[in-house]
């Protein structure tokens, strides 16, 4: 069968681990050449590049702090240097620390803000001059249900997704000038290896989780993927500025 | 007995719906004070009662204003989000510290101060706050992207703030004003034509004027809205009808 994305240059912030692993994956199995970036863990950055080209696959990793420019821009232009230009970007580096607002600090407010919400916009613009030269150019941002329904648990981390389902819609309107379509994933519960910020605290007795997502648990990276897939192939071209809800339908139960 | 005095907050002033909202609820004998973010010298006004100049992203600064408050004025009952910076550019050639900054009036302005004043009303009887803010939390500006990602983030914390503050007696509610006729200009758009013939394309075929949202930031405030939290009412004369299906 033909690869969707044969030849074309994704880079994936956050791509080593998590739904950005599977998302890189994904990308390099559909004839993608992938870079992304790690920051907190490289053994899981360094094996998701030897299972890609293990398959076959092209893929580079390097260590960037999505709060720093002069980072980003690097990681962009090695992108570019390395295999000549950046069509896919998917913005996915994000941190949730749960806290409530009594106990979340200024401190934790500004890193929440400046990684989950600047962290999209700096790789945005610093991507721009690249996307602008593609001829299948994409933007897609890996949000969260919490775009649309708060946690309950982290107010700085549904902040960011409020103003990420913003900067989606903002981005789509204006740099459809030069044909790149941005788009928002909003994924709910998610299996990953682990995630960052401390455990969950519930505030009330839930509904046993089987009832609340349908007979199947949470999602998976790969469900992720798959919806990043098709964005960013042929076959997603004429949707722009929209988010897509990947919860099967949990927001609605 | 004594009655304790009513006190509404307005976190900014300058807000060109602050004047309406406050004689609304000065007319229903709740004492309104004013903060005028952005100002040089911190601290009380001179000659202004009821007025101060503390910057509303700053936790330090809003703890300062709190205090003042109480010991000057009494428990704060209203806190009134009108902090509201349109700042004109691309995302393509915005700066980093321009984003940074208006992300911060916008938004980290409505968490600091959340976090000072909803904190106080729970611990006092409980109380309620509105986010004035804009249909640009929702309908993309095409000129301003940072005002409207600051926006936007303010909508989620509301619901955030009305479930955690829902709990303590402090409800929460958004109202999205259109933009008035006098910051018709400053989203003037080359690539959206929301504000083009606003007038006309608007059923109730005139512009938003600054008093409209006077009355129903009143109606959220009070007791008559007391089972309203975590709302989101459109202010704009049927304006966004044209850009969402809801």
């Amino acid at each position: 069968m033909d690869r969707l994305l044969e030849g074309r240059v994704a880079v994936v912030t956050g791509g080593g681990k998590g739904i950005g692993g599977g998302i890189s994956r994904a990308l390099a199995a559909q004839g993608a050449k992938v870079v992304f970036n790690y920051n907190s863990n490289p053994d899981f950055a360094e094996r998701t590049v030897d299972e890609i080209k293990q398959n076959g696959g092209e893929a580079y990793t390097c260590l960037v702090n999505v709060q720093n420019r002069e980072q980003v821009d690097a990681m962009m232009q090695k992108a570019a240097e390395l295999y000549g230009g950046i069509d896919i970007l998917v913005n996915n580096a994000a941190w949730q620390p749960n806290m409530d607002i009594d106990e979340c600090t200024e401190e934790v407010y500004d890193g929440v803000i400046d990684i989950n919400l600047g962290g999209y916009f700096r790789c945005i613009q610093s991507a721009l001059p690249y996307l602008k030269k593609s001829e299948h150019p994409r933007v897609i941002n890996i949000s969260s249900i919490h775009g649309k329904r708060p946690t309950d648990f982290d107010v700085c981390y549904s902040m960011s997704k409020g103003g990420i389902e913003m900067l989606t819609r903002e981005a789509a309107m204006e740099l459809i000038q030069y044909g790149i379509r941005v788009n928002a994933l909003l994924p709910g519960g998610t299996k990953i290896e682990f995630k960052s910020g401390k455990t969950q605290p519930f505030k009330f007795k839930r509904i046993e989780r089987e009832r609340q997502y349908g007979f199947r648990g949470v999602g998976t990276p790969e469900d992720v993927a798959n919806a990043v897939i098709f964005l960013a192939s042929e076959k997603g071209s004429h949707i722009n500025g929209t988010s897509i809800r990947l919860d099967r339908g949990a927001i609605l139960f | 007995m004594v009655t304790e005095r009513k006190v509404a907050l307005i976190t900014d002033g300058s807000h060109p719906s602050a004047a309406s909202i406050a004689e609304k609820l000065e007319s229903q004998g709740i004492t309104v004070v004013k903060n005028y973010p952005r100002s040089e010298n911190k601290g009380p006004i001179d000659g202004e009662p009821d007025s101060f100049a503390f910057d509303t992203w700053s936790y330090e600064e809003m703890s300062r204003l709190l205090e003042l408050i109480v010991e000057g004025i009494g428990n704060v009952k209203y806190l009134i989000h009108s902090d509201n910076v349109v700042f004109r550019s691309s995302i393509e050639e915005i700066s980093e510290d321009d984003f940074k900054r208006v992300v911060d009036y916008n938004a980290k302005s409505a968490f600091m101060t959340t976090k000072v004043f909803a904190e106080h009303m729970a611990r006092n009887d409980g109380g309620a706050i509105v986010y004035l803010s804009s249909v640009h939390d929702d309908k993309p500006t095409g000129c301003a992207f940072a005002y409207s990602v600051g926006k936007g983030a303010v909508k989620m914390l509301c619901k955030e703030m009305a479930l955690f503050y829902g709990r303590q007696g402090v409800r929460a509610n958004v109202v999205e004003l259109d933009p008035v006729e006098e910051q018709v200009e400053l989203f003037d758009s080359l690539i959206s034509p929301y504000n083009y013939d606003a007038a006309t394309k608007i059923p109730l075929r005139r512009l938003a004027k600054p008093e409209d949202c006077a009355g129903i930031v009143s109606f959220l405030l009070s007791d008559e809205a007391s089972f309203i939290n975590g709302a989101d009412v459109r202010v704009d004369g049927g304006h966004l009808l044209y850009y969402f299906d809801r």
